[in-house]
């Protein structure tokens, strides 16, 4: 492992001396004229990123105003007393544009989206196809990795499509580290919000603590990261609206290319991310009265980019 | 590294002011104008169709393609409508198949779009909660309207178009 500094974090505003011959070369590539479509916009490279996702989660449920036993609720939460889920994706990425406050857009294109239920004493259930794959959304993230938005979210959220649940993956593709010395640990917050539309969906703040372990033999760093994360969200579609709010854990470690010129999501050659977090949920027009559900729910992932 | 550059300054050549969305979905309008502009080609189809006011749906696949086409009228060949439809290609997008409904208007044979075009719009519906992907659309309907979730975020566009008749000459 080197010593030298990494550089993970590099200003988002601020770009190399290249950036002219870059230029240059942009004005060529625009020339060539982008097909005036819907669906495809993105310009430039797109890359491949394999995801393996598994989340378990265990379900229960108490009225906010106690009624004594509810034979209703055990039945309607039947299905969700506890299952996992193992999700196998494909994730396409390509820059999209740069926006004036030097943001950048990542268009994200789920290209698989494969499931498979488990649940304790039964044969697992594969999903071909649960409505995900095939949509697309565009990640907003400054070059350090920061995640502004998720735009267009509501095309994969929602109980079908499971894309709120699925939010660790904006962070298991653009982790936000900070800039280290090799051995050097540092707290850092980073959040990553996922809006489904105006006041629909949820913020989690993660108050990690990160460590540079190093750089091997093929110039990739290595970072490790762990630390408590806070969940709040809310869903006003309905009046009374339904909150949330929870706490969890997450843990991680990341291998980024040796680059401090290239944004952290261009950088990611692989992630594994643990997070655990309990939600609680507040259904105020729920049958029977106001409801509680309580979620546990304990996610696995492994991303890592496909070499070409 | 240097097809990074390229890419890095393909974007930094065109920043954009605003966070206006990327048109990866279809809406309504791109829909509407894309339907009306076929009355022409559809005329071709209806030159021998009695008068009337034809209930007409169809849904955009993701390439654009026009699929589950149901209209129905003595002397109208639905291939011929499916391919009036589609002859310039409707937008690509990254939805599910975008159903449509409208009305066909058929006079003297020939053919319009009435004025309303209905696009089914799906709603994100029962967030935060992970419900196994297994469970049939009927059973996790049932739990989320016993949760008392909502089933729109906004207004829900769905079902036939109002039917609409023309004034007479």
């Amino acid at each position: 492992m080197s010593s030298r500094r990494s550089r993970l974090a590099p200003n988002p505003l601020r770009w190399p001396a290249g950036a002219l011959i870059a230029l240059a070369l942009g004005a060529l590539l625009a020339a060539c004229g982008a097909r005036q479509h819907t669906a495809t916009h993105a310009e430039g490279a797109p890359w491949k990123v394999d995801v393996a996702l598994s989340v378990d989660a265990r379900t229960s449920a108490r009225r906010l105003e106690d009624v004594g036993p509810d034979l209703a609720l055990d039945a309607l939460f039947g299905p969700l007393g506890a299952f996992g889920v193992d999700l196998d994706l494909v994730l396409d990425m390509t820059p999209s544009r740069t926006f004036r406050d030097g943001s950048l857009g990542w268009l994200v294109v789920f290209e698989r989206a494969q499931a498979t239920v488990r649940r304790p004493g039964q044969d697992p259930v594969a999903i071909d196809d649960f409505g995900l794959q095939g949509r697309a959304v565009e990640l907003r993230t400054f070059g350090d990795g920061e995640i502004l938005v998720v735009d267009q979210a509501a095309a994969i959220g929602g109980a079908d499509r499971m894309g709120d649940v699925l939010d660790v993956l904006w962070p298991l593709l653009s982790p936000a580290p900070p800039s280290l010395d090799a051995g050097q640990e540092q707290g850092a917050q980073s959040r990553w919000p996922l809006m489904v539309g105006p006041q629909r969906g949820w913020r989690h703040t993660l108050a990690a603590r990160w460590r540079n372990e190093g750089q091997d033999d093929a110039g990739l760093w290595h970072l490790a990261y762990d630390g408590p994360v806070e969940v709040r969200g809310q869903d006003r579609a309905t009046s009374p609206w339904i909150g949330v709010r929870g706490r969890g854990q997450a843990e991680g470690r990341v291998t980024l290319g040796d680059d401090p010129g290239v944004p952290v999501a261009a950088r990611l050659v692989d992630h594994d991310l643990t997070l655990t977090r309990t939600v609680e949920i507040e259904y105020p027009h729920a049958d029977g009265g106001p409801l509680r559900v309580t979620q546990e729910q304990r996610y696995t992932a492994h991303a890592v980019r496909r070499t070409p | 590294m240097i097809l990074w550059w390229m890419t890095a300054a393909a974007l930094a050549s065109t920043p954009v002011e605003d966070a206006t969305p990327l048109p990866l979905y279809l809406d309504d309008a791109q829909v509407r104008l894309a339907v009306a502009a076929r009355a022409e080609a559809l005329s071709a189809c209806t030159a021998t169709v009695a008068d009337g006011a034809l209930p007409l749906s169809f849904a955009v696949a993701g390439d654009g393609a026009i699929v589950d086409l149901q209209v129905e009228a003595p002397g109208l060949d639905p291939t011929c409508v499916a391919a009036a439809l589609a002859e310039h290609g409707l937008p690509d997008h990254h939805g599910a198949p975008v159903a449509v409904h409208a009305t066909l208007h058929v006079r003297e044979g020939a053919a319009r779009i009435g004025p309303v075009v209905d696009v089914d719009e799906r709603v994100a519906r029962g967030l935060f909660l992970l419900v196994p992907p297994d469970l049939s659309p009927e059973t996790r309907a049932e739990l989320l309207d016993a949760l008392g979730v909502a089933e729109s975020g906004s207004a829900v566009r769905a079902g036939p178009g109002e039917v609409y008749t023309p004034a007479q000459p």
